[in-house]
C-alpha cells in the first residue's frame, strides 16, 4: 500500500492545522478579518494548487516507471482530498464570508465642529453601499476653547436620519462607542449632532469618528 | 526481555509523533503571536482605598477667606471643610500643602511631589484634563469683578484700559472679558487685594464666590463686587493625578453624599451673607470620570 512520503504528511498536516486554526480566529475578529483573509487567501490559493500540481506530477512519474503506481492508496486520497478542500474551502468561505458577514468600512468627514448652539449634520459613507447592521463609531471630542469644561461633560445627541426619516436619538459621550442600528434597504444615512453641555458654557467641539464600520 | 529491534521501533514511532508536533507547534505559535499583537501591559492603578490612607497631602491655597485660609494656627474654608469630610468619610488625615494658583496641575504632575489631591477653588477645564484628571464638580459659579466702593467701575466696558489684577495660572487670568485692558497677574489673589487698595489696580478679577469670600470676611468694609457682571462658567472639581478613573470614581462617589448631605451648611459656615443660588451642582450629573486613551 503506498503512502505519501512522512515529510510530505507532515507539512500538509501542518499546512491544513495552520488554515483551521487561521479561520477560526477570523471568525472571532471579524474587524480585522476581512483583510486578512483576503490577503492569506490569495496566498493559500497559489501554494495549494502549487503542492496540488506537484503531487500530480510527481504521482504521473510513479505511474510511467511502474504499473502499480498508477492507483491511488487509500491514505494518498486522503491527503489529496484534504489538499484539495483546504485549497477550495478557504477562498470560497472567505468570499462567502466577505459578502454577506464582514464589518464594512464607513467614512466620516475628518473633522465636524458641533456647537450647543445649532445642530451640524454628518453624512458617512460606506462604499459598498448600505446594508442591515449597526453603524458603530467611536465620537472624540476635542473642545475649541481650552478653558471650557465641555469635552468630558458635554453629551452629543445623535440622531439618525435614514432616508430622510428621524430615528432615535441616541445619547453619546467623549471616546464612549455607539452604534446606531440601520436597517436593511436603508440608502442613504445621515446624523444630526447637537451638543449639550453643563453650566452657560457655549460649548464648541470638533467631533471626529475615528474606526467606524458596519457591524453586521 | 525486550529485544533491540522492538527498541529501534519506539524510536522511529516516537520521532514519527514528534514529527507531527512541529508543525502543530508552529500553527499554535502564529495564531497565538497573531492574536496577542498589540496587547500592551498598561499601568496599574494603585487602589483607592490604600492610596488615601494615612497621612494625604492637599494642595490648597492659604489665603483665600472663606475658601482655605491658616490664621492663627487654625485652617478654615469651603475647601478645608470638604478636605477634612473627606478624610473622616475615607479614613486618611489630610495634611495641608500651600500652594499658589499656578502651582496647583504641577502639583500633581513630577515624581518627587507627594501631594495626591489638589482641592483649591480649581476650576475644571479641558486643557488641564490632558494633565491631570479632575473629580467634580461640587461647586459651579462664574467670574466676576471686585473694586473698591469708591471706584465708578458698573459695567464691563468701564475696565476698558484700566489696571486689572488677576492670580497667575487662573482660569480668569486667561479669560479676561474680550476687552482690551491691562492686566496685572500675581501669584495670589492677597497681593491683588494689596494692590487695588494701594491704588495700583483699578479692580481684582476671580470668580464670584471667591471675591464674595473676601467680601465676606473684609473687616475694612471698603470693597463690593461689581453687581450683573457675570462671565464664563467656573466649575470647581478635585485635582488628581492623570489617568486615576478608580480614584476618580471613589472620590465621586462620596462628592455625591457631600453635595447632597453636606454642601448646603459648609457653604453656610464658610461663606456667611454669600447667597448659594445656582452655586450647589446637581449631585445626579457630575462629570464622567475620564478613561486612560489605549492603544
Amino acid at each position: 500500500m503506498e503512502e505519501l512520503p512522512s515529510g510530505t504528511r507532515k507539512w500538509i498536516g501542518g499546512s491544513s492545522l495552520f488554515a483551521v486554526g487561521v479561520t477560526i480566529y477570523l471568525f472571532q475578529n471579524p474587524e480585522r478579518g476581512a483583510t486578512i483573509a483576503t490577503i492569506l487567501s490569495l496566498t493559500l490559493t497559489i501554494v495549494t494548487t502549487a503542492l496540488a500540481i506537484r503531487a500530480e506530477q510527481r504521482s504521473g512519474q510513479r505511474a510511467t516507471s511502474s504499473y502499480r503506481y498508477s492507483t491511488m492508496s487509500p491514505r494518498a486520497k486522503f491527503w489529496t482530498a484534504l489538499v484539495l478542500s483546504v485549497a477550495l474551502i478557504v477562498p470560497a468561505s472567505t468570499w462567502v464570508w466577505n459578502r454577506w458577514f464582514s464589518d464594512l468600512d464607513v467614512s466620516f468627514p475628518a473633522v465636524v465642529e458641533v456647537s450647543e448652539e445649532k445642530p451640524s449634520t454628518v453624512t458617512p459613507d460606506i462604499a459598498s453601499g448600505w446594508r442591515g447592521g449597526e453603524l458603530a463609531f467611536t465620537p472624540t471630542l476635542v473642545s475649541v476653547s481650552d478653558l471650557s469644561d465641555c469635552v468630558v461633560s458635554s453629551v452629543l445627541s445623535v440622531e439618525p436620519k435614514l432616508d430622510g426619516r428621524s430615528g432615535s436619538v441616541i445619547a453619546a459621550r467623549h471616546e464612549v462607542p455607539v452604534s446606531v442600528n440601520i436597517p436593511e434597504g436603508t440608502r442613504r444615512v445621515e446624523l444630526v449632532l447637537q451638543l449639550d453641555a453643563p453650566g452657560n458654557q457655549d460649548c464648541v467641539v470638533e467631533v471626529s469618528f475615528g474606526r467606524s464600520e458596519l457591524r453586521r | 526481555m525486550i529485544a533491540p529491534h522492538g527498541g529501534e521501533e519506539t524510536r522511529v514511532s516516537f520521532r514519527r509523533r514528534a514529527g507531527w508536533v512541529r508543525p502543530l507547534l508552529a500553527a499554535a505559535l502564529v495564531i497565538t503571536m497573531t492574536t496577542t499583537a498589540g496587547c500592551g501591559d498598561p499601568e496599574v492603578e494603585p487602589d483607592p482605598a490604600e492610596y488615601l490612607s494615612g497621612e494625604v497631602l492637599i494642595g490648597i491655597n492659604t489665603d483665600l477667606p472663606g475658601w482655605s485660609e491658616y490664621a492663627n494656627g487654625v485652617w478654615q474654608g469651603f475647601d478645608i471643610s470638604l478636605s477634612n469630610w473627606l478624610g473622616e468619610e475615607l479614613g486618611f488625615q489630610p495634611r495641608f500643602v500651600n500652594l499658589t494658583t499656578n502651582e496647583r496641575v504641577t502639583a500633581l504632575q513630577g515624581a518627587d511631589s507627594d501631594v495626591k489631591l489638589v482641592i483649591s477653588n480649581f476650576s475644571i477645564n479641558d486643557k488641564r484634563r490632558k494633565d491631570i484628571d479632575q473629580v467634580g464638580p461640587y461647586l459651579t459659579d462664574s467670574q466676576g469683578l471686585l473694586t473698591l466702593k469708591t471706584s465708578k467701575i458698573a459695567k464691563v466696558e468701564d475696565i476698558e484700559r484700566k489696571n486689572i489684577c488677576t492670580a497667575l495660572g487662573s482660569t480668569t487670568e486667561q479669560r479676561l472679558f474680550g476687552i482690551t485692558i491691562n492686566p496685572l497677574t500675581e501669584n495670589t489673589l492677597q497681593r491683588c487685594m494689596e494692590r487695588l487698595r494701594a491704588g495700583e489696580a483699578d479692580a481684582v478679577s476671580s470668580d464670584r464666590v471667591i471675591l464674595e469670600g473676601f467680601i465676606a470676611h473684609d473687616t475694612a468694609g471698603d470693597i463690593r463686587l461689581v453687581p450683573g457682571i457675570r462671565v464664563g462658567s467656573e466649575r470647581y472639581g478635585i485635582g488628581i493625578r492623570n489617568d486615576h478613573p478608580k480614584l476618580c470614581a471613589y472620590l465621586a462617589k462620596k462628592l455625591v453624599k457631600f453635595i447632597n448631605e453636606e454642601w448646603d451648611r459648609t457653604f453656610k459656615d464658610n461663606l456667611p451673607n454669600v447667597v448659594p443660588t445656582d452655586r450647589k451642582p446637581n449631585s445626579a450629573a457630575l462629570d464622567p470620570c475620564e478613561q486612560p486613551v489605549t492603544g
